[in-house]
C-alpha cells in the first residue's frame, strides 16, 4: 500500500477544498469498499479524507416534507430507525445490503458512491477501460455477472441495492462542492459509461454526497425491493428490482420501477412503467411490460439468463407488492 | 496385543467427546501459524508472475533493496514461469506493507511465450505448448478395460451417451498456506500450516540440502488443508532462505489470491460416457473417454467405472496441461468427479428404463454394506416420496436424489508413538501426527486415557512436531487408523511396564495385580492409587516406543447420501433442504467429531455441486475470481438439515473418515436437481443461470 496523508476535516464545508487540492483523494466513511480498493492497489490515494468524525453527516430526520438521511448514517441505524419505516421498500433495500457486519460499518453515502464489483475492474492485474486502459475485458471474457443493457463501452453493473429504490421513490441526493450545495434527482445521479466510462455518477472531483431526501409523497406509495443473489449468505445482486406504486383497487398508478444488476447504472424501467401505469398487474401483463423494457437488451455470451431473471423478478416484485 | 474393548466398556472411545482444544480455539489462545510472533520477526512476500507463460530474462531488485525497511531480497527464483502467480522474486521487510511496496519496485523483464488455459483447446493439434516436448499438452495417458465392451452394448436394451463436465474446484482452507522460519545456529525452526510435519521436514531438508535433524517443523493448530498441504511448497523454501539472508525470523503467509493461484486445486474433468443396461435393469457395458486438467501438474484421472458392476468396460483418459497452477490432492482425489458423472448417468438410465433409481442401484451394487446403507438411508430420508422427474408445478419445485461412494482409509504400518508415565503419575504421548482441524488432539488423548483407564485431564497429548516419532501426513483418511492403534499399543506397553514395577515394589507377580480406574488391587495389601503406584518408578519414567500393528484398524469404506433440493423456478436458485448420510468407518473413535467430519464433507459437496468454479480468463490467463467474493463457497444460509448415521461395523477397527463423506452427495444433489426440474445440467456447478436456461429450454421443448 502506498503511504498516504490521513486528513480529519473540521466540518463538511472544508471537504471540497481538500478534495480539489489533493492530487488523488479518497473519501473514507465506513471503509468497507475503500479499504478493499486500497489493499488491492486499484486506488492509490495521496490523501484519505476521514468522514467518520463529521457527526452532522450522520442523521435520520423526518418531517412533513419527507425523510432526510445524512450520507454518514450507518445502514444498521437506518434499518433500526422508526422514521425510515414509513418507506418499507427503502428499509428492505437497506436490509439487503451485504451482511450484518457490512451494514454495521457501511454508510448510506458510501453505498451510493461505491465502485463497481466487476472482477476486471477490481483486479489490479487487468488494466481495464474503467481504470484508464483501452479494453473492457468483459466483452469477450467471463461476463456472467455483467450488464445486459446500457453497456457500451464498459459492461459493469452498478452494485448498490439502495440506488434503485431511491429512484423508485423519487428521492433526491444533496451534493456539496466548492460552488456550494446542489440537489440532484436520484434518477439523474448515476451515469452510463457512454457519458463517462471512468465514473459511475455525476460527482465532480471536489464534491461529496451529504444527504438523501425521500419526499413525503413516497409514504403514500407501496414499495418493495426484490434482490436475487446467487448465494444468500453474502452476495451482490445478480438482478434486483425496486418497485413503488399507488394501489387503486387492483390498479397500479404512479408506477416506478428501477433495476439493479442489469446495467452500469441503476436502470429505471421507463417502458415497463408506461406499460403498467393504470393497469392491473396480471402475470401476462407484467411479463409483457418487462419484455418491452428489455427488447433492446444485448446480453453477452454468458448472461442471457439475466433477461429471464429480470422479467421473473418484476413479476415477483409486483405480485408481492399487491399482496402486501 | 489386546483388542479394542467392548463398546459398552469404553468411556472415552466411541463416545461424544468435545474437543480438548475447543476452548483454546474459541478464546483465540490456540496459536495458528498466522498467530506466531517471534522477536525481530520480518514479513515475507513473493512477487508473482503476471504472465501465464514467459521466460524471465532479468530481475532487477536494486530499487526494492534500497527501500527503507527491506531486509532481504531474493531475485530470479525461476528461469521460466508457467502460470499467472508463479514465483518470480521475494522480499522480507519490517512490515507486510513495506514488503508489498517493495515488490512493486522489482523490475522484471519477461520474454512472453504462447500459452493456453482451456484444456479443450490445449489438447488440439497446434496448441501452444505448456512444456516443450509434450505435443497436444498430453501428460499422463491411461487406458483400462475388462470384458468386451462391444458385446456388452450389443446386449443392452437401453443405452445413454453424454458428456459430464466438472470445473476446477479450489481447496479454500480458511487458513492459507504459510510459515514462520527462524534459524537458531544451523538449525531451522519452521512453524508451518501443513498436513505433514514429517513430510515437510524431509522436503525442506532436501531442498535446502541440509541434514534432516536440523529441521524442526511445528504445527500445533491449523486451519484446514483438504489435501493441499501434504508436502512443502516453494513458499517454505523461499521463507527459509529469506530468514537466513536477513538473519531474522520471517513470517510468510500467502494471501487469498496466492492461495487460489499457486498452491493446489482439484482438477477439472470431462467424461464422455456411454452406458448400457438390459430391460430388467442389469448393467451390461460402460465406456468412457475422459480428459481433465491439473494445470502444470498431473492427476486428473477418475476411477471409472465407479461403484456399480459392469461386466464389460473400457476407459481412456488424458491429463491435459494448461498454464495454471498445479493441482494437489483434494479430499478423495478423482472420486467426486467419478461420482457426479456415474450417478447422473445411472439416473438417466433408470429414467429410460422406467426403474426407480434406488432400485436400480440396489440391483447393480455388489457391496453388502452399501446394500444395507441404502435401505437405512431410504427409510430415514423418505425416498418413497420421490416423484417423477419434472412433475412438480408452481414457483418452487422439489426433487430427491441419491449417490454413493467408496474409499480405503487404512493405517500406515510405520507409525510410531512414545507413551511416558512419570514417577509423579503424569502421563503423556508423543506422536508426530498433526491436527488439521478434525480433532486429532482429542482422539489421541481419548485413546490414551481409555487404555490407561484415566480421565482426559490426566493425560497430555503431544503432537504436531517433527521431533516426535514418525506419523504419516494427514491425507487419504489415514490419520485415525494410523494414530489410534499406535497410541493404544504404546499405552498398553507402558501399562504393562508399570504393572511390572509395581509388582516388584510390592513383592507380587504382575498378573496378580488388578488394575481398574486408577486403582491397583494388590493381593493381601489392599488398594493403592495411581500416584502411589507411579511413585514405585523411583525417579525414572517409563518410556515405551511402539510401532503400529495390524488388528485394530481396517481399510475400505462404503457410504451413500440422499439429498432433497428446492428449486426456485423464477430465479433458478437451488437450495439443498435436507441431506441424509449413511456411512461406515469401522469403530468410530469420537462420535461427535466424526459427525462433524461427515457434515463438513456434505458442505464441501454443496460447494462443489452448486457454487464453486475456478475461472481463467481466456485471453490473459488470469483468474478473475481469485477472492472469496467471487469464488463462492457456501455460507450458513446455504446449509440444509444434515442427518448422519454411522453404519455399525465396529468389529473392523478404526477406518479413516476424511474422504468418504465428501463423495456421494455431489451426484445426489445433481440428481435431485434433475428430478426437481425435469432437465439435466451436465456441468457443475449448477448455478441459477444454468437452471434458468434449462427451464427456458424445457418450456420451449
Amino acid at each position: 500500500m502506498k503511504p498516504f496523508e490521513y486528513v480529519n476535516p473540521k466540518d463538511i464545508k472544508s471537504v471540497p477544498k481538500i478534495l480539489a487540492e489533493a492530487e488523488r483523494a479518497l473519501l473514507f466513511a465506513g471503509g468497507t469498499d475503500a479499504l478493499a480498493r486500497m489493499k488491492e492497489g486499484i486506488d492509490r490515494p495521496d490523501v484519505v479524507v476521514n468522514l467518520k468524525k463529521l457527526t452532522d453527516l450522520a442523521f435520520i430526520k423526518s418531517d412533513r416534507k419527507g425523510l432526510r438521511i445524512g450520507a454518514g448514517a450507518l445502514l444498521a441505524d437506518i434499518i433500526a430507525s422508526k422514521d425510515a419505516q414509513a418507506c418499507p421498500g427503502f428499509v428492505e433495500a437497506v436490509k439487503s445490503v451485504g451482511t450484518i457486519q457490512l451494514r454495521n460499518m457501511g454508510t448510506l453515502g458510501g453505498n451510493l458512491c461505491q465502485r463497481p464489483r466487476c472482477w476486471y475492474y477490481r483486479s489490479a492485474r487487468f488494466d481495464c477501460l474503467r481504470k484508464g486502459g483501452d479494453t473492457c475485458f468483459a466483452i469477450y471474457g467471463d461476463n456472467k455477472y455483467h450488464c445486459i443493457i446500457g453497456g457500451d463501452p464498459c459492461y459493469i453493473v452498478y452494485p448498490s441495492d439502495i440506488a434503485p429504490m431511491l429512484i423508485a421513490l423519487r428521492a433526491e441526493i444533496e451534493v456539496v462542492g466548492l460552488k456550494g450545495k446542489r440537489r440532484v434527482k436520484a434518477d439523474d445521479f448515476w451515469v452510463l459509461p457512454a457519458q463517462d466510462p471512468y465514473k459511475e455518477n455525476i460527482l465532480q472531483n471536489d464534491e461529496l454526497v451529504t444527504q438523501v431526501f425521500i419526499p413525503a409523497s413516497a409514504r403514500a406509495l407501496k414499495s418493495h425491493y426484490v434482490k436475487f443473489r446467487e448465494r444468500d449468505s453474502f452476495d451482490f445482486a445478480m438482478v434486483s428490482v425496486a418497485v413503488a406504486a399507488r394501489l387503486d383497487g387492483e390498479r397500479l398508478t404512479d408506477v416506478r420501477i428501477a433495476y439493479g444488476g442489469v446495467a452500469p447504472k441503476p436502470w429505471r424501467a421507463v417502458k415497463a412503467e408506461r406499460a403498467l401505469e393504470g393497469q392491473v398487474a396480471t402475470e401476462e401483463r407484467v411479463l409483457a411490460a418487462a419484455a418491452t423494457e428489455f427488447a433492446n437488451a444485448e446480453p453477452l455470451e454468458q448472461n442471457e439468463y439475466k433477461v429471464i431473471l429480470a422479467k421473473n423478478l418484476l413479476k415477483r416484485a409486483l405480485r408481492e407488492l399487491v399482496a402486501a | 496385543m489386546a483388542p479394542w474393548k467392548k463398546l459398552d466398556e469404553m468411556s472415552l472411545v466411541h463416545k461424544e467427546v468435545t474437543r480438548i482444544d475447543g476452548a483454546l480455539k474459541v478464546t483465540g489462545a490456540a496459536q495458528y501459524t498466522y498467530d506466531i510472533q517471534r522477536p525481530g520477526m520480518l514479513y515475507g512476500r513473493i512477487l508473482r508472475s503476471v504472465h501465464p507463460h514467459a521466460r524471465v530474462l532479468s530481475v532487477d531488485t536494486s530499487k526494492a533493496e534500497a527501500l527503507s525497511g527491506v531486509r532481504a531480497v531474493l531475485g530470479a527464483i525461476k528461469d521460466e514461469v508457467n502460470f499467472v502467480g508463479d514465483d518470480v522474486a521475494a522480499v522480507a521487510a519490517v512490515s507486510e506493507e513495506i514488503a508489498q511496496e517493495a515488490l512493486r519496485l522489482i523490475e522484471v523483464q519477461y520474454e512472453v511465450l504462447p500459452f493456453t488455459v482451456r484444456e479443450s483447446e490445449a489438447k488440439k493439434e497446434g496448441a501452444p505448448q505448456v512444456f516443450s516436448g509434450r505435443p497436444n499438452n498430453i501428460g499422463n495417458h491411461d487406458e483400462r478395460s475388462e470384458g468386451e465392451v462391444e458385446k456388452g452394448f450389443a446386449e443392452a436394451d437401453v443405452i445413454i451417451e453424454h458428456t459430464y463436465h466438472l470445473n476446477v474446484q479450489l481447496h479454500t482452507p480458511l487458513e492459507p498456506h504459510g510459515c514462520v522460519c527462524e534459524w537458531r545456529g544451523e538449525d531451522l525452526y519452521m512453524w508451518d500450516s501443513t498436513q505433514g510435519v514429517h513430510s515437510t521436514r524431509g522436503g525442506v531438508a532436501r531442498a535446502l540440502e541440509m541434514p534432516e535433524n536440523q529441521v524442526h517443523v511445528i504445527t500445533h493448530h491449523m486451519g484446514g488443508g483438504f489435501g493441499s498441504k501434504l508436502s512443502p511448497k516453494s513458499y517454505n523454501i523461499i521463507c527459509a532462505r529469506l530468514a537466513k539472508k536477513a538473519g531474522a525470523p520471517v513470517k510468510l503467509m500467502l494471501d487469498r489470491e496466492e492461495e487460489m493461484l499457486a498452491v493446489g486445486n482439484r482438477p477439472s474433468s470431462w467424461q464422455k460416457i456411454k452406458m448400457g443396461a438390459k430391460k430388467d435393469g442389469t448393467l451390461t457395458a460402460f465406456q468412457m473417454e475422459s480428459f481433465g486438467t491439473a494445470g502444470i501438474g498431473g492427476g486428473a484421472g477418475v476411477p471409472q467405472p465407479y461403484i456399480y458392476n459392469f461386466p464389460n468396460w473400457k476407459v481412456s483418459h488424458d491429463d491435459v496441461h494448461i498454464n495454471a497452477g498445479a493441482a494437489a490432492p483434494m479430499r478423495a482425489p478423482g472420486h467426486p468427479q467419478a461420482n457426479f458423472a456415474m450417478e447422473s448417468a445411472m439416473d438417466e438410465l433408470a429414467d429410460k428404463l422406467g426403474i426407480d433409481p434406488l432400485e436400480f442401484r440396489l440391483k447393480n451394487d455388489a457391496n453388502s454394506t452399501r446394500q444395507q446403507e441404502y435401505k437405512i438411508g431410504a427409510e430415514k430420508f423418505g425416498w418413497g416420496n420421490r416423484k417423477q422427474s419434472g412433475s412438480g408445478t408452481g414457483l418452487k419445485v422439489t426433487g430427491l436424489g441419491v449417490g454413493s461412494g467408496r474409499w480405503g482409509g487404512g493405517g500406515n504400518n510405520r507409525t510410531e508413538a512414545i507413551v511416558n508415565i512419570y514417577p509423579d503419575g503424569a502421563v503423556d504421548v508423543k506422536i508426530g501426527t498433526q491436527d488439521i482441524g478434525v480433532g486429532t488432539w482429542t482422539i489421541v488423548a481419548a485413546v490414551l486415557a481409555e487404555e490407561l483407564e484415566l480421565e482426559l485431564v490426566d493425560v497430555k497429548p503431544m503432537i504436531g512436531e517433527s521431533d516426535f516419532p514418525w506419523a504419516p501426513a494427514s491425507g487419504g483418511s489415514t490419520t485415525a487408523p494410523s494414530v489410534t492403534p499406535t497410541v493404544k499399543l504404546a499405552a498398553e506397553a507402558a501399562k504393562k511396564k508399570l504393572l511390572e514395577v509395581v509388582a516388584e515394589e510390592y513383592g507380587v507377580k504382575p498378573e496378580e495385580i488388578r488394575y481398574g480406574k486408577k486403582k491397583f488391587t494388590i493381593p493381601g495389601q489392599g488398594e493403592i492409587g495411581w500416584k502411589t503406584a507411579c511413585a514405585a518408578l523411583n525417579g525414572k519414567a517409563i518410556s515405551e516406543k511402539v510401532q503400529w500393528a495390524e488388528g485394530l484398524s481396517s481399510s475400505g469404506t462404503a457410504g451413500c447420501q440422499f439429498a432433497e433440493v428446492e428449486v426456485d423456478t423464477e430465479t433458478g436458485r437451488v437450495q439443498v433442504k435436507r441431506m441424509v448420510a449413511v456411512q461406515d468407518c469401522g469403530l468410530v473413535v469420537n462420535l461427535l467429531t466424526a459427525r462433524s467430519q461427515v457434515n463438513g464433507g456434505m458442505i464441501g459437496e454443496i460447494g462443489y455441486s452448486l457454487f464453486e468454479n475456478r475461472l481463467l480468463d481466456h485471453d490473459t490467463g488470469i483468474m478473475p475470481n481469485a477472492d472469496l467474493e467471487n469464488y463462492k463457497i457456501p455460507g450458513a444460509l446455504e446449509m440444509p438439515d444434515f442427518d448422519v448415521t454411522f453404519y455399525d461395523e465396529h468389529e473392523r477397527g478404526v477406518i479413516g473418515l476424511g474422504e468418504p463423506p465428501a463423495i456421494p452427495g455431489v451426484g445426489a444433489i445433481a440428481n435431485a436437481v434433475a428430478n426437481a426440474i425435469g432437465a439435466r445440467i451436465y456441468e457443475l456447478p449448477i448455478t441459477p443461470d444454468k437452471v434458468l436456461m434449462a427451464l427456458a429450454g424445457r418450456k420451449e421443448g
